[in-house]
Parts: structure tokens; C-alpha cells; sequence
């Protein structure tokens, strides 16, 4: 879908302000009581959802060029998908589908910014946005044995593209080690899994994340599996959100935050361990408001702009929230404290959106404003179950000093296992 | 020709380069307001700067660079009227948005804020501390500041009163660069409590029932009053988006709806209970907002219209909201509960408790982009304040312009429209809420709606008190030529007009102007 | 020309203007030390039509203008600097309006307190009044002048709607809904509105002692009486003792009336005028007593009298207060005081606040309620004044938000030396109390001069308002900043 598509609803977009806000309802505090980085950083209102439906409309009449300043305003912007949910607490319009429409449109007239070219060429030519070998993917295997999913399994575990040599690299290892012990019958593409093509998507290229997603789904759908389990909640939200738009899926797309949640609700997984910490847990944007499925919609626009068939929006009710809430809560002597913002209202941890690519201080900065809110509640650790959340948060740690410990949840469901120390 | 660079550079020095831009990309989001889209942006200019300055002293500077070079500038903070649209070339949006500090005097029940405190920020902090602030009906995302030098309309008005009322000193950049400090502000070290005088109040001169709207230069910081909670209470938030509320305890807080077979039933039901000094929130509620506030989606919204329209065409519901509540002791609750029942059998209503979940609209309200959960864009009309009384025959006589005009407007099937009682009855302001779909023709057509409005007010010779910068050259020589004075006082504090220009008062209508909401009230 | 425009004058009021010396001697001073200057005229108009031709008489030639409408003043607001035409309002005493409905009262600004009451009670209504004003009080300057209200537990403590207004050039002008077409007697608005139109014109009328115009008629709000009540008189020794129980009486929003009177003005009251009762109960009162009002609402009012009354048992139990419908050492005083706490004080007796010595000057600012004890500390030892001579009053404003102290200087009138020495401690206290933070809302005499003098923006904008108000300045000149 195009930008022009969504001109109804860069329009009628109110100017409210609701975007930069969490839902008023929830607001325990005037210290965090925003949930826009974009608008919280950089201030203009252009850097605003609500500036942007203005950028758009400009840009698709003709009264804009592009400029810097513009691509600035466009790409400052971690596609959290807050500002649509707040929005749409109230009014249907699709407020994030006019930003993605932005991008789009950058792409299309090739205004796109070089780290972005350079991060989709490394797609396209090595399945990862790092433009490392291919052999990258599966090094985090060595020493690990699990079966190739072509021969036969009910559930495929998606890694996801991990850059060798980072902490995150640990994370499917983890994953398939808890799942093997609930001997779940799965297996892996190995060097042929091909990136998910989230973040080619993301920063508005089409072409290459078309092929990458009409690709994959020929390849899943070809597997004979029932589920898809990944531990990277940003490949998550591409199969459940926007997969489906291009293709349909035989099989269930899972977190595995839900698949152990099941696991442990059916008695398949126990905690042998206490765990005698403080913890808080951040909700990945893509698992959470972002995580809800696909819903196909095809229509008009008749009086008052109501949509003929009415059309189901996706408004983050139904992300997955409770089934990483639920393993923490069930793993002896921890205790789980939550923070002001959190699962629809959840700050974004700056990494989404192609910005940890081409601006890194600002999201460091949306990571830094995130550990600021943690540091409030005096805490032991951050849980998040997303390696994107956890490289981002652990590099604002790290750079601000702060002594707040970044896991992901694998590490300490492991640990409840197995006692191993986090 | 672009923004004088001289102008810029100076601005920069002021606040820096990465506070100030004149690209377009960034002028663009300053160029248009959200209500009155299409009729108070009427003739809207791109703006030609926008500049964040972080404290009062970077907004003398501004505004002395401004008066030096001539150039109009606007101060915004959250930015939801369409009056804060530029109507001249070249103008400065002042964006205040780096001034929210917020200190709450717990003692002596007020909070100073800046410009870029949102209420719901302010409700939140208070609540913790066992007070309360008076959310606008224009949503808690709104600046705490400008609602009230601007309008300041929320349901618990009923007590507490209009904007105006709850402003205490106040700290205020006039055109000239000068500071001017109201009420205590100017004693050294007397801090905001007071906001009258010294002598004749200054207060006077940023708002009447509506704002000066920016024209008399920027309101840096205020006092605002706070209100007493039985105890600190911070309210426990249930359900998940869409359906997020929090109800507060049923011993303090209760809610109910008293239906009516007349709006006069109605009205006479509001003038007993405030005389009976019971309540906090009283007002007889347009159906359509029921059903905007039942829906959560906008499909669900029209099902519930189309359903409940020939309804309400048939048994024409007149129906008062109440909060009541237990602020000495949940023995208040109960006793205004019995007058409030007494009321409601001697007057003809028919009386039920709703859900205590209506706190959460009124302590933390999202109604602004509720409000537009219809689709299409809204306007409120026939803002009169004076009487209970006063508010329906207007709004009555009101609707009959109202039905010419359908469409483009929506028949909501209302015989008056949204009156709402302040300081226990002793006002109220009515209005009439419309929606339409945004077109030019439609646009067009609601603006002669609201002319024939006024007009309407004017020749009944009832009150209008929502007097727009519009309006004053065609109400004042109907109102003791009032609108003279008005022009005296902007030439005097702005003798340059350019805070603003256009918007309080129009001094000099341009050749630009032509297609402006001014123009196109005053045609004929 | 003097006798040009004596005959201007008679052809508007007819016998009702005056140049006689005796009686142009009266309108020259009052009770405050402001220097006695005579008018050269004094004019009694009995209509807006009156005054509004004398007016503009008075803007043609340049003749300066002081309106009046009390009988009595303590402030000097009323006294001319530039000899010119006083305009005695005592005629326009009429009642024009009351609305039961809308709790609204339209008086002309002769109307008396005393009168205002009788009429009111016809309709079992009453006046948002101050402290027992003098019997000569105009209601209408009272409001004015922001005298505050006895009853904190509005949320306005303005009781002002609507006003017309002659202009200083002689037009006529209304506040509010009255601005609306046809008012007053045509238009469909009830004149209970007071904003508009355009700005709240009704804030610079009020406390500009006459500068920007003459207020021809007022509508005020006015409330229901109770129809039962409790008077409570709660002692307290020091000022500190009554902090934490007033904040929470208004917190929890008890009670109609509630303010604070220390044994000197509480003594007064009570006295009547006798100065040996005065003595007696000035030792026997004790230092501070709270006056609050627990009153029956119009529907149920026993029930909303249990209630409040539980409360405040409450409130007594956690300060250890005093709860009595007696007053401590007042003598059975307290049938007096609920005989009179609605009413001007009664125009047989000496004024109250001139009980002791005959004469009074009182000295007002406003603060916050959690400085008032630390003030008077610091009053206290700076000038040694000996409680005697010196009576308190502290009004909670708006449920405690602010607070209104009064300090009643007594003196000897008929004593040149202490009168001098009155009226240098006038200028010391004040300046006092300014530098203690006390804000002086409304700013008589040297008060005007110490707030104007060091709020530059604010009396350089009042005077640009004076300027388009009153650009000819006749308007009682040289009263506030100008």
C-alpha cells in the first residue's frame, strides 16, 4: 500500500497531541509520562506523528521537496507503533501505516540514506543487515547438535540474524536448549534460513523485503511444519504482521516467550531453581503493540470515512504481554516489578526503525530514557525477550555506566532450570 | 522571500542552533491546527520559523528580536486549535515545549506549571498528593497552561468553576519584551499564590470566557488551583487499549444519569440540585456523546447511531450526568445521594447509578480525538455563558439554524445541545457540537452555520460568550463597541500587531487575509 | 467657570449638587491619614443617565471625578487629590433585581448591606458579605473592592457577575452577559455571566478605586440562607495551634463561615461599644478564637449537619481542639455574634473596629495560611505592639488557599501625637509586611506606592489601560499608580 492510500488519514489526523503521550489512564507519573522518543528528543512537532501526517501530506501535493531535514524528520523515528496506539485508543486511523508510507516513498524516489542502501545491499547479498558471510547465521550451532527442519519436524525454530561475536549470539542456543529439554520436536534451517526481512521493510524498501517475504513463506509453507518459533521478537512481528499480507501461512507463528508459557502451563516445564532476584521486564515494540496478527481488510471509504466492509483494526489489544509476565512469575524467589510504562504504553528501547543503524545517539538516547525508568525502581536486572532490545539497552548501559544488568528472559528461564547464575 | 536571515541568526544566538530552524520540512507541522481545520486555518500561511526556547528570559529576547525585525510570531505549546495558524508571512512559532516544570504546593493546594504540563502530568502528580485538577473536556494530552487562559471547560466546572477562576499569579512576556508579573508573582518572594491585582486585575486582560488567543503576547508560567481529595488516591487502571479506565472508590465517587422527558424538565432539575450545593459534575449530555464514548471503534459508533436515532427521535432523552462526591467523608456521598434522589422523584427524572468507571473521562479524559471517533471533523457553536436558563433557549433556537444546515452536518435527532453548570449553578455554558466531512464546499457551508449562529444570538439578544478574534467588528457595535476597546488594548500592548495578528482582534486586515476565517465572517 | 459648570451640574441633578463649604468639608477626609482635600463640588445623581451626563461634562473639561458610594471610608479612596466633582451614589440605592432562580442580586451602588439583607430574606437568600460592615458600607463598592467574603468554602471567592460601567468618557458599558443586546431589560441572558465580552473587563473595575469608571449597578451571586446552623468557637493560644486545623476544616470543605479574630477585634465585637467590656473581655477572650458555621444545606439539613459535625469531632480529636458553641471567656457573647454574623453592624453602636480608643487603622494584606503565625511573630517583634491596641483578623480565602490578615492599629483620634505616631507605624508596618512577603491585592494610600514602585510592568500597563480607559484622567487621579 501505498502513501496516497493513507491520505485520508494523514487529514484527518486531529493534531491532538494523544501521539506523544501514553494513554492518560495509565500515567503514573509526569516524569514518564511520554511515549514518543522521537518527539521527546528532537521536540518540532515535525518529529511528532502527528508532524509527520503533516510532512506527508506535503510531500505527496507536491509542497515539499526533500531535503535533509526531511529525511531527518522521517527516520528519526524507531517505528515503535506508540503513536498509532494511543491514536487509536480513540479514532481509527492508521497512524503508522503513513509512516511506513513515508519511507516507502523515500525509497521510491531514491532519496534513501546511505546506511539504509548499505544495510538493505547486505540483505539482499548475505541474508543479514551486518553484510557478514552467510556462515554468520549458524555459528552460534557449533557444538550443539539439532536436526535440519527438512527432515522432518513439527516446529521450526527461526534464529533469527545475530551478529557474530555479540552477547546476543547466545539466544537461540538458549531457546533451543529449554526447548529440547521439554523434547519438543524441532528443527533449524541452518545456513538457509534467510533473514526475516524485518528491517529491510522497516526503513521503507519494498523490492528486496517483497522478495524476501514472498521467498521465506514458499520456503515455510514448504516444510510441512505446524509452528514457527523464533526468540527475536522483531522477526516475530514481520511473520505474525506482515507476512500474511503477501501470502498465506500454513502454520502458527509463535514468540517462544508463548511456546514456554505453554510449556510451563502444561506442566512440560519446571523450575528446579530459586532465582532470588529484583527484576523488571521491558515489552519489545514488535511483540507487543506490534505483535498482533495480520488482518486482511479490502475496501471502500464511503461518508464520514467509514470503511465498507468495516474493517478490523489492529490497535496492540491483543500483543503478547502476559506469556513473559507469567514465566517470570513463575520462576521461584523472583520478583517481578514492573515499571510506569509497559506493554501497550511500553517505551520503545530505540533500536526499531532502521535508527540504531543510522542514528545511533539518538537510540542510544531512547535507551538511555528507558534505564532512567528503570533505575527508578531499584531493581537487579532488565528482562527483555528481543536481542535487538538487549544489544541496545546493554550499549546505553555500558555508555552511561550504568550498573543495571540486561537479560534476556532465555537466560534466566535457563537459569530456573538449571540453576545456572545470571 | 524566505525568513530574514538577520532575524535568524540573531535567534540563534539566543537559544542556539539546534533549537531554531526555518526548513520548511520542520515549518510544515507548525501549519495547521486540528479543530476548525478548514475554517479557523482559513488563509493559513507556512510559517516561517519555529524556535524552543527553554525559560522566560530566551521569550523576552525572542520577542524584542521579533519587534525589531517586525515579525509576527505565535507562542504554541500543544497545539490543537486551528487559531494558533499563521495568518502572516514569515511567522515565528514560539514552541514552548521545553518549558514543563511543574511544582505542586501541597499545603496551600496549587501547582505552578509551564507551558508544556499536560494535564493528565498535573492529574497524576496531584492525585498522589491528595488533590485534584479540573481536566478540560479537550482531553488530558492539553496544555494546563494555555486551557486555562484560553477556555478551561471540564466537567467538574459544576464546582469549581470556569479556567479563569482557578488561575492564581501569573508570569507573562508582554510584546515590548517587558515580564509582567500578576498577583503575588511580584512580591520577592511571595511565590503564586495570589493571582489579583495589585489594584485593578491584569488577569482580565488575557481571557474573557475565550482566550486573547496569543494576541497580547505569551504567558510564561501560572498558578493554578488545586482541589482536595478525600485522601491521596492514585487511581488502580484496569483493561487494556482500547478499553483502558479506573473507577475510584464508590464511597466517594458515584455516578449517575437522570433522564428527562424535556430539556426544561432538565434544566430544572440542575437549578435544584445547585441550590441543594450537591455534586461536582452536573450536565445534560448530548446522546451522540454516549454513543461516542460506548464505541470503540468507529464502526461500532455508527451501528449504536443508527440504532439508537429513531430512539431518540421517538423518546427524546434529556439526561444529566452527576458525580457526586464525598470530599468531608463517605457520609457526604450518602447524604447527597438522598437530596439528589429527593430531586430526581420531585422533579419528573428517572435516576440510575452507572459505572464509577466515568472517573477516568473526567480525571483523565480523552475526549478531544474521541470526539472525533464519528469521523469526519466537529465544530462547537453557540457558546453562550450566562444562565441555565440562558443556555437552552439559545441552544433550542439554535438547532432550528442547525437543521437548514443537514447536511453537511449530522442529525444527532438533539433538541438543545451539551449544558454544563459552574460554580454550583450560578452559570452555565451551552453549546451545540456538529460534525461534518471536510470539503471545501462543506467548509463553506459550516462557516455560514456559525455566522448564522451569532447572528441568531444577536438578534435574539441572547449572550454569546465565545467571542472569536472574527467576530468582534460584527458583535461589538451590538455589544457597547466593545471590540474598540479591544483594538485600543492590542495597539497598546502590541502597537506593531505582531503577537499573533489576526487572531484576538484584527488591526489592519491585509490583501493576504482576503481568504481568511476573519474575511469570510465579516463578508456582508 | 467655577459657576458654569455649578450650573451644568444643577441642570442635570437639580437640587441634588452642592458647593456648600461645610458640606464639601465632609467629602475632604475619612478615617485614614490620607491629607484632606476638598472637592469643589458634590453631585447626588440618582440615575446612570446622571452620571453619565455629568461625566462627560467632567471628560470635556478636564474636571476630575471621584465617585462614592459609601457612607464612611477607611482608606482615603474617596478623598480628592485634584479638587474636581465628587459624585455621591447614595441615591442609586435602588434594588433592581433578585432572582431567585438564578441566586442573583442587581443593586445600585447606594444600596446598603442592611438593606440588601431585608430584601434578601423574602427569598431566603443571602449576601456573600465580609466581616460586620460598617452600616454605610455600599454593597456594591464592598464587592468592588474585594472585600473578602466570610464563607472560604466556594471556589470563588468573587462573588461579582455582571456590571455597567460609565466610561470615563462617558459611555456606557456592561460587563459580562450584560454586554449582550437589549440589557438590561431586553436581552434573553440572565446577567449572571461575568466574562466578556471579549476580555474580562469586570477585573480591571475591580479594586481601581474609581479610576477606570463608575459602576452604575452590579450583579452579584447570593445564596441560599441555611436553614439551620451551628456556630463553633474554637480557642487557641498561638497562632501556630490553628494552622493545621483550618487547613483541614477547608480541606474537607466543612462549614459555611470560618475565620479568625484574636481577642482584640473579638473583644470589640462583643463590647458593643463599651469600653469596660471591652477591657473585661479582652483578658478574659483567649489569644485566638476560630469561627466556623456548620450549616444545614437548603434540602436535609440536619443530616448534612451530622455529617459535618462528625468530621470535625474528628479533626478536634487529632489537634486536641476545643469544640464549643460557647465562646471562652466571650461572656455569653455568642448569642450576639449569631445574631449579627450576616448583618452590618448596627448603625446605633460605635463601629466595632473602633472599639478601644475611637479610632482605627487597618493595615491588610494577603499570604498564605501557614505564614500567617510566622508574621505575626516577626510583627510582633519588630513593633512591640501591645495587643490591646492592635486587633487581628485572618479570613481563609478559597478553602485556605490563601489567606486575608487584617491588623487593626487603634488609636486616640482626638490625639494629634499618637495619630502621628499611628501614622508612621502605618508606613513601617506596611513596608514591613511587604518585605515579609504579604501581597497587598488591593493597594490604598502607601501601599500603592510601595507595590507600584516596585512592580514597574505592572503599573506601566495599567497605566497604558488607564490611558485608553480614561485618557483625559479625570477618574479619581492620583489614587493606585496614576
Amino acid at each position: 500500500m501505498t502513501l496516497e492510500n493513507y491520505r485520508y488519514d494523514a487529514t484527518y489526523c486531529p493534531r491532538c497531541s494523544n501521539c506523544k503521550w501514553i494513554d492518560h489512564v495509565y500515567m503514573k507519573s509526569s516524569r514518564f509520562a511520554m511515549i514518543c522518543p522521537s518527539s521527546a528528543r528532537y521536540l518540532f512537532d515535525t518529529y511528532s506523528a502527528q508532524g509527520r501526517m503533516d510532512l506527508a501530506l506535503a510531500l505527496l501535493d507536491g509542497h515539499l521537496g526533500w531535503g535533509p531535514k526531511v529525511l531527518d524528520a522521517i527516520y528519526k523515528c524507531t517505528l515503535c507503533g506508540a503513536c498509532d496506539t494511543m491514536c487509536k485508543r480513540n479514532i481509527d486511523l492508521e497512524i503508522l501505516e503513513v509512516l511506513k508510507g513515508l519511507r516507502e516513498k523515500v525509497f521510491e524516489e531514491r532519496k534513501e540514506l546511505k546506511t539504509h542502501r548499505s544495510m538493505v545491499k547486505g540483505i539482499k547479498r548475505y541474508d543479514n543487515p551486518w553484510s557478514r558471510p552467510r556462515g554468520v547465521k549458524t555459528g552460534w550451532r557449533e557444538g550443539f547438535s539439532v536436526k535440519n527442519v527438512k527432515e522432518g519436524a513439527a516446529v521450526l525454530f527461526y534464529a533469527g540474524c545475530l551478529p557474530e561475536g555479540e552477547p546476543q549470539y547466545r539466544l537461540p542456543r538458549l531457546a533451543l536448549k529449554i526447548l529440547t529439554e521439554a523434547h519438543i520436536d524441532l528443527g533449524v534451517l541452518g545456513t538457509e534460513e534467510k533473514c526475516c526481512g524485518s528491517l529491510s521493510y522497516q526503513v521503507g524498501e519494498r523490492d528486496v523485503s517483497l522478495d524476501i517475504i514472498r521467498k521465506n513463506i514458499e520456503t515455510f509453507n514448504g516444510l510441512g511444519i505446524e509452528e514457527l518459533v523464533t526468540s527475536c521478537s522483531m522477526c516475530y512481528g514481520m511473520f505474525k504482521a506482515v507476512y500474511p499480507a503477501y501470502g498465506k501461512l500454513n502454520f502458527k507463528v509463535s514468540h517462544v516467550v508463548e511456546y514456554i508459557d505453554r510449556l510451563i502451563q502444561d506442566g512440560r516445564l519446571r523450575f528446579n531453581k530459586t532465582l532470588d532476584l529484583k527484576v523488571t521486564y521491558h515489552d519489545p515494540c514488535h511483540l507487543g503493540r506490534l505483535g498482533e496478527s495480520y488482518v486482511h481488510w479490502e475496501g471502500k471509504r464511503t461518508e464520514f470515512g467509514r470503511l465498507v466492509p468495516p474493517k478490523e483494526f489492529r490497535r496492540g489489544t491483543f500483543g503478547i504481554y502476559e506469556p513473559p509476565r507469567n514465566i517470570l512469575r513463575s520462576i521461584p524467589g523472583l520478583e517481578l516489578v514492573e515499571m510506569e510504562r509497559i506493554k501497550e504504553n511500553a517505551w520503545c528501547c530505540g533500536a526499531g526503525g532502521g535508527v540504531k543503524a543510522a542514528y545511533e545517539d539518538f537510540a542510544l538516547w531512547t535507551a538511555s530514557e528507558r534505564l532512567e525508568e528503570v533505575k527508578s525502581l531499584g531493581v537487579d536486572g532488565l528482562v527483555t525477550c528481543c536481542p535487538h532490545c538487549e544489544q541496545n539497552l546493554s550499549d546505553a548501559a555500558k555508555h552511561n555506566g550504568a550498573k543495571i544488568k540486561i537479560h534476556d528472559i532465555l537466560d534466566l528461564v535457563w537459569a530456573g532450570l538449571n540453576g545456572m547464575e545470571v | 522571500m524566505g525568513f530574514p536571515k538577520i532575524a535568524y541568526r540573531a535567534l540563534e544566538d539566543v537559544v542556539g542552533p539546534e533549537f531554531v530552524s526555518s526548513d520548511p520540512s520542520i515549518c510544515i507541522a507548525y501549519s495547521r491546527g486540528g479543530y476548525g481545520t478548514g475554517i479557523y486555518d482559513r488563509g493559513k500561511k507556512l510559517p516561517g520559523c519555529v524556535i524552543l526556547p527553554k525559560d522566560t528570559e530566551e521569550i523576552q529576547t525572542i520577542v524584542r528580536i521579533a519587534d525589531r525585525y517586525k515579525i509576527p510570531y505565535i507562542p504554541v505549546s500543544t497545539y490543537f486549535i486551528g487559531f494558533c495558524t499563521p495568518l502572516r508571512s514569515n511567522t515565528l512559532m514560539i514552541h514552548l515545549r521545553r518549558m514543563n516544570r511543574l511544582e505542586i504546593d501541597e499545603k496551600n493546594m496549587s501547582a505552578l506549571v509551564q507551558p508544556y504540563v499536560s494535564y493528565s502530568q498535573l492529574q497524576i502528580e496531584a492525585m498522589k498528593r491528595g488533590l485534584f485538577t479540573c481536566a478540560t473536556m479537550a482531553g488530558a494530552q492539553i496544555s494546563v497552561l494555555a486551557n486555562h487562559i484560553s477556555f478551561g471547560q471540564g466537567q467538574l466546572t459544576h464546582r469549581l468553576g470556569i479556567g479563569s477562576r482557578r488561575i492564581l499569579g501569573m508570569e507573562w512576556v508582554l510584546p515590548n519584551g517587558e515580564v509582567l508579573k500578576t498577583g503575588s508573582v511580584g512580591i520577592p518572594g511571595a511565590g503564586y499564590f495570589w493571582g489579583e491585582g495589585p489594584g485593578p486585575d491584569l488577569r482580565g486582560m488575557v481571557r474573557g470566557y475565550s482566550s486573547n488567543l496569543g494576541g497580547l503576547g505569551i504567558i510564561t508560567q501560572i498558578a493554578v488551583k488545586l482541589f482536595p481529595l478525600p485522601k491521596p488516591c492514585v487511581p488502580e487502571p484496569q483493561g487494556i487499549t482500547p478499553r483502558t479506565t479506573f473507577a475510584l472508590s464508590p464511597d466517594t465517587f458515584r455516578w449517575y444519569m437522570i433522564n428527562y422527558p424535556t430539556p426544561e424538565a432538565c434544566v430544572n432539575a440542575m437549578y435544584e440540585i445547585s441550590k441543594a450545593e450537591i455534586g461536582a459534575v452536573v450536565m445534560r449530555t448530548p446522546s451522540l456523546w454516549r454513543n461516542i464514548r460506548k464505541a470503540t471503534s468507529k464502526e461500532e459508533f455508527w451501528n449504536l447511531y443508527e440504532t439508537d436515532k429513531v430512539k431518540i427521535e421517538q423518546s427524546k432523552p434529556n439526561v444529566i450526568r452527576v458525580l457526586l462526591i464525598g470530599f468531608a467523608s463517605p457520609k457526604q456521598t450518602d447524604y447527597e445521594e438522598r437530596v439528589l434522589k429527593d430531586i430526581a422523584e420531585e422533579t419528573g427524572g428517572s435516576l440510575r447509578r452507572v459505572p464509577d468507571t466515568g472517573s477516568a473521562d473526567c480525571f483523565q479524559p480523552s475526549y478531544t480525538n474521541c470526539a472525533f471517533r464519528p469521523g469526519g471533523l466537529f465544530i462547537s457553536t453557540k457558546l453562550g455563558y450566562d444562565s441555565i436558563d440562558h443556555a437552552l433557549i439559545y441552544l433550542k433556537e439554535g438547532m432550528k439554524i442547525k437543521r437548514a444546515f443537514m447536511p453537511p452536518l449530522l442529525d444527532d435527532k438533539e433538541e438543545c445541545g451539551w449544558i454544563c453548570s459552574y460554580d454550583f449553578g450560578h452559570h452555565a455554558h451551552g453549546e451545540i457540537t456538529s460534525y461534518y466531512e471536510l470539503s471545501e464546499e462543506n467548509s463553506a457551508k459550516v462557516l455560514e452555520f456559525e455566522k448564522q449562529c451569532i447572528l441568531q444570538d444577536l438578534e435574539m439578544k441572547a449572550f454569546m460568550g465565545f467571542q472569536y478574534g472574527a467576530y468582534h467588528d460584527f458583535t461589538g457595535p451590538r455589544m457597547g463597541d466593545y471590540h474598540l476597546l479591544l483594538k485600543k488594548i492590542k495597539m497598546a500592548l502590541d502597537q506593531n500587531d505582531l503577537s499573533n495578528p489576526g487572531r484576538f482582534v484584527m488591526i489592519d486586515p491585509k490583501k493576504e487575509d482576503k481568504d481568511s476565517y476573519y474575511s469570510l465572517m465579516n463578508r456582508d | 467657570m467655577k459657576d458654569i459648570l455649578f450650573e451644568k451640574l444643577k441642570g442635570i441633578c437639580g437640587q441634588f449638587v452642592t458647593k456648600d463649604p461645610k458640606i464639601l468639608e465632609d467629602y475632604s477626609s475619612d478615617f485614614s491619614f490620607v491629607p484632606p482635600r476638598r472637592p469643589s463640588f458634590v453631585a447626588f445623581p440618582e440615575t446612570t443617565s446622571e452620571v453619565k451626563k455629568i461625566v462627560e461634562i467632567a471628560n470635556d473639561d478636564r474636571i476630575p471625578v471621584i465617585p462614592k458610594s459609601s457612607g464612611m471610608g477607611f482608606q482615603g479612596g474617596a478623598i480628592p487629590s485634584e479638587g474636581g466633582i465628587v459624585l455621591d451614589l447614595r441615591r442609586m440605592n435602588q434594588i433592581l433585581e433578585i432572582d431567585e432562580r438564578n441566586r442573583m442580586a442587581r443593586i445600585g451602588p447606594g444600596v446598603k448591606y442592611s438593606q440588601l439583607k431585608g430584601a434578601l430574606e423574602e427569598y431566603n437568600l443571602m449576601g456573600l458579605n465580609p466581616l460586620l460592615p460598617h452600616c454605610s458600607r455600599s454593597v456594591l463598592t464592598s464587592h468592588l473592592e474585594r472585600d473578602p467574603m466570610l464563607i472560604p468554602k466556594f471556589e470563588y471567592g468573587d462573588p461579582v457577575l455582571t456590571m455597567e460601567i460609565v466610561l470615563p468618557t462617558g459611555k456606557i458599558f456592561r460587563t459580562g452577559s450584560a454586554a449582550a443586546t437589549g440589557s438590561p431589560d431586553e436581552t434573553v441572558a440572565d446577567l449572571v455571566g461575568p466574562h466578556g465580552p471579549g476580555l474580562d473587563f469586570n477585573k480591571i473595575f475591580q479594586c481601581a478605586q474609581g479610576t477606570f469608571g463608575i459602576v452604575t449597578w452590579m450583579s452579584i451571586k447570593v445564596e441560599s440562607v441555611p436553614k439551620i446552623q451551628k456556630l463553633y468557637f474554637i480557642p487557641f493560644d498561638t497562632l501556630d495551634d490553628a494552622i493545621g486545623p483550618v487547613y483541614r476544616i477547608q480541606r474537607l470543605m466543612l462549614g459555611n463561615e470560618c475565620f479568625m479574630l484574636n481577642c482584640t477585634f473579638l473583644a470589640s465585637i462583643l463590647s458593643q461599644g463599651k469600653s469596660d467590656r471591652f477591657e473585661s473581655l479582652e483578658k478574659d477572650i483567649s489569644p485566638w478564637t476560630l469561627l466556623l458555621c456548620i450549616a444545614g444545606g437548603d434540602r436535609r439539613p440536619e443530616e448534612k449537619i451530622e455529617y459535618e459535625e462528625e468530621v470535625l469531632k474528628g479533626i478536634g480529636l487529632e489537634f486536641h481542639l476545643k469544640l464549643s458553641n460557647t465562646i471562652q471567656g466571650g461572656q455569653g457573647g455568642e448569642t450576639w455574634i449569631e445574631e449579627i454574623l450576616r448583618k452590618p453592624w448596627p448603625e446605633a453602636l460605635p463601629y466595632w473596629r473602633f472599639a478601644g480608643k475611637g479610632g482605627c487603622r487597618v493595615i491588610s494584606f494577603h499570604t498564605t495560611f501557614d505564614r500567617i503565625s510566622q508574621i505575626h511573630s516577626a510583627v510582633f517583634e519588630r513593633f512591640h505592639i501591645p495587643s490591646e491596641k492592635m486587633g487581628c483578623y485572618i479570613q481563609p480565602i478559597e478553602r485556605a488557599r490563601a489567606c486575608y490578615m487584617e491588623y487593626g492599629i487603634s488609636y486616640n483620634p482626638s490625639d494629634p501625637k499618637e495619630m502621628e505616631e499611628t501614622k508612621n507605624l502605618e508606613v513601617l508596618l506596611n513596608e514591613f509586611l511587604y518585605q515579609q512577603g504579604g501581597f497587598f491585592t488591593r493597594p490604598y494610600g502607601i501601599q500603592a506606592e510601595i507595590v507600584y514602585g516596585r512592580n514597574a510592568a505592572y503599573a506601566a500597563t495599567l497605566k497604558e489601560l488607564k490611558q485608553i480607559f480614561d485618557p483625559n484622567h479625570i477618574m479619581n487621579p492620583g489614587k493606585l499608580c496614576f
